[in-house]
């Protein structure tokens, strides 16, 4: 690919912690979840997220420059009406950072892609209960396709 | 400097499902074939879904849209003037590489609707004369699904069973059973069981960043192998800037590599499969003095009548767990059920469905589709009613060909090696709009019988043009169409198009069988006339 996976481009200390408080804010701790900022989305995190997409870190980079984050809604809302590149960049910079931390996986439940035992799907997997007799019935409703000058026995 | 050694039989533009095909059976054929792809092949290791990046990786260096994924092999779009955005991917296998796989039929009114509904044009050919190469091409890909939709006139159906519908769509199955409305198992092109020394599908859902399986049919696997094996030479790296001509006669193409360096492949016969952008594309940056407007153009519809699928999405989320981030992606189920022109509703033709999956965690807080982002303590609770709880109708809606949706060259933008750029110009219709609203009721209703608490829709999504149809129609009259019933172009009888250009109508169905059975079919003529194929001295 153009932009190799594994190059981590630099973005500075104050990026990361303006990353962490804007993280905090999109996604605080509630509901039994933790905060963004905890589950390090302006450290660790964000290095792996920019070692897949190191496109991010000019954008991050613009978008914290000038971030007033005594007024952090005020900030976001003006990010995403004046640079929606920067803002689509902090956002899923946050988002991927986020659920993309083993522990926020075990906390909703998932395993990541998980492949089914190679090879085989069984019976039982394709011809799930009660199939059979429901297209049975599309069956007996009839031929829906509408005929043609060469197509006969159509409805 | 090319030499007569190494005159072609037959030169191919471009790698992927049209040009796979087609390079396949014209070298079994005995034909020589060499194939140009700006593309290179890839390697199943480099697909991101086993890794935990495969969401955002899909966003920017697996994204289907050339402009944002912006790879070397890539050439730009000027796409300001499109309500949609195309999405294409160039390599060997070409957009089957990134392709959900769902590989429906064209229906037979979808090749009269002139005579069915006074709108458009009837095709030159109908779907029994098709029937045969839809069967064989699902035999060669190895097709999932299921005999006996009454969808469909009785024929073959699927060399392979189902893949596995899961909870989900089995809810809706039954849902539609209660509406009394049609639905059926998805053909998909992904294996259900081990095919032809190929893996099956694992279920996994990352289908749309290429298969680490290679459970989903692409052409790197299912045909240029066999092809490459009866002696076709396919070069990567190679960007086609023009076809030539002389008296009348395609010679060869002029290609850049990825050196800069420039070349000339001559050949008898010259087949474009570069999709409908990039065909038209290079047909109009063909254009000489005898041909101002572009190659094989006398009817100046090159370029014209782009047909992409407006394409809108009801999501339905459900109480349950359906481990909705799992399985084919792909479809489980589709639904022809409003298919069919009902004048009452106010528009013509009708939309197909596919219910799919709806993605994994990063897709859920971020939706593609359907749904919009909620940030604060109510982050939690929305993602928590989405993740794993959701089920999508994809609603394509036949789009209606208009000569002003068109591929042009874009005055200033081009690609890396130069080669003036496509600027897209293209409008959702009236009746387009009119479709997809009638549609988006109907799936919603769908969701609800089927007991959706919540219904998100998307009613226009702008990157979901997979479907590149219709600017080298085909048709019996070369003043209204570019090619003929065979592919041949009306203008210069040694060149053909194998690709979605030649799409007469769009369908309301995704394309790629189709394009298949086209192509196969073209290949196959093209094989059996080749003692009557005029070609330059």
């Amino acid at each position: 690919m153009s932009e190799p996976i594994g190059i981590r481009p630099s973005v500075s200390d104050a990026t990361r912690r303006a990353l962490e408080t804007v993280g905090d804010h999109l996604i605080p701790e509630a509901h039994g979840m933790p905060a963004a900022g905890s589950m390090d989305v302006g450290t660790t995190q964000l290095d792996a997220v920019l070692a897949s997409r190191p496109d991010l870190a000019p954008h991050l980079e613009r978008a914290m420059a000038d971030a007033n984050l005594d007024d952090i809604g005020g900030f976001v809302t003006t990010l995403e009406s004046e640079d929606p590149e920067a803002y689509g960049a902090v956002t899923l910079a946050i988002v991927a950072g986020y659920y993309m931390h083993p522990e926020v996986h075990r906390l909703i439940g998932y395993q990541g892609q998980v492949p089914k035992d190679a090879q085989r799907l069984s019976e039982a997997e394709i011809f799930q209960e009660g199939l059979m007799d429901l297209a049975q019935k599309v069956i007996e409703r009839g031929p829906i396709y509408r005929p043609t000058p060469t197509t006969e026995g159509a409805i | 400097m090319a030499t007569k050694k190494d005159q072609a039989d037959v030169l191919i533009v471009g790698a992927g499902a049209s040009g796979g095909i087609a390079a396949r059976y014209l070298a079994e054929a005995g034909l020589s074939v060499v194939c140009l792809e700006q593309g290179r092949w890839h390697d199943r290791s480099e697909f991101r879904g086993t890794s935990p990046d495969w969401e955002i990786t899909g966003r920017k260096q697996w994204f289907p849209n050339p402009t944002i994924r912006d790879l070397p092999q890539d050439y730009p779009l000027n796409e300001d003037e499109s309500d949609i955005a195309p999405l294409m991917f160039n390599a060997v296998g070409g957009s089957l590489i990134l392709y959900a796989g769902v590989w429906p039929r064209m229906l037979p009114s979808d090749f009269k609707v002139r005579t069915l509904d006074g709108v458009a044009d009837d095709w030159p050919l109908t779907y029994e004369e098709l029937q045969p190469y839809y069967e064989r091409t699902e035999a060669d890909i190895g097709v999932s699904g299921l005999e006996g939709d009454p969808a469909y006139p009785p024929g073959a159906g699927p060399p392979l069973p189902p893949l596995p519908l899961g909870p989900g769509a089995m809810n809706i199955a039954r849902a539609h059973d209660r509406l009394g409305w049609h639905w059926w198992p998805e053909p998909n092109a992904i294996l259900s069981r081990p095919y032809q020394g190929r893996n099956p599908c694992v279920q996994s859902g990352t289908c749309q960043q290429g298969c680490n399986e290679g459970a989903k049919a692409t052409t790197d696997q299912t045909h240029w192998p066999i092809a490459i094996e009866h002696g076709a030479k396919l070069i990567t790296g190679a960007r086609v800037r023009r076809i030539v001509t002389e008296n009348g006669l395609a010679t060869g193409a002029e290609w850049i590599d990825e050196n800069g360096q420039e070349h000339f492949q001559p050949a008898d016969v010259v087949v474009m499969a570069a999709n409908s952008i990039g065909t038209a594309r290079i047909l109009l940056n063909s254009a000489t003095p005898e041909c101002p407007d572009g190659l094989a153009n006398s009817s100046g519809l090159v370029g014209r009548r782009l047909m992409m699928h407006p394409f809108a999405s009801v999501t339905g989320l459900f109480d349950g767990d359906l481990e909705s981030w799992q399985g084919q992606f792909g479809c489980s189920i589709e639904s022809f059920e409003f298919y069919e022109t009902d004048e009452s509703r106010g528009f013509v033709r009708g939309a197909k469905w596919g219910l799919a999956p709806t993605g994994g965690p990063i897709n859920m807080a971020l939706p593609a589709r359907a749904g919009e982002s909620e940030w604060g303590p109510n982050h939690h609770l929305l993602f928590r009613e989405r993740f794993g709880r959701g089920q999508s109708w994809g609603l394509f809606g036949e789009d209606l060909p208009n000569e002003d949706n068109r591929v042009e060259l874009d005055d200033d933008l081009t690609d890396s090696s130069g080669i003036p750029a496509p600027k897209i110009i293209y409008k959702v219709a009236e009746n387009s709009r009119k479709l997809l609203d009638f549609h988006i009721e109907k799936a919603s209703e769908s969701m609800i019988e089927a007991g959706a608490h919540k219904v998100e829709t998307d009613s226009l999504m702008r990157y979901s043009g997979w479907h590149l149809l219709g600017t080298a129609r085909m048709g019996d009259d070369p003043e209204t169409s570019v090619v003929d019933r065979w592919g041949r172009s009306h203008d210069i009888s040694n060149l053909y198009v194998v690709d979605g250009s030649v799409f007469v109508t769009s369908s309301g169905t995704n394309p790629t069988s189709t394009i298949a059975a086209l192509a196969m079919r073209t290949a196959e003529h093209m094989a059996q006339d080749r003692f009557n194929q005029e070609v330059a001295v």
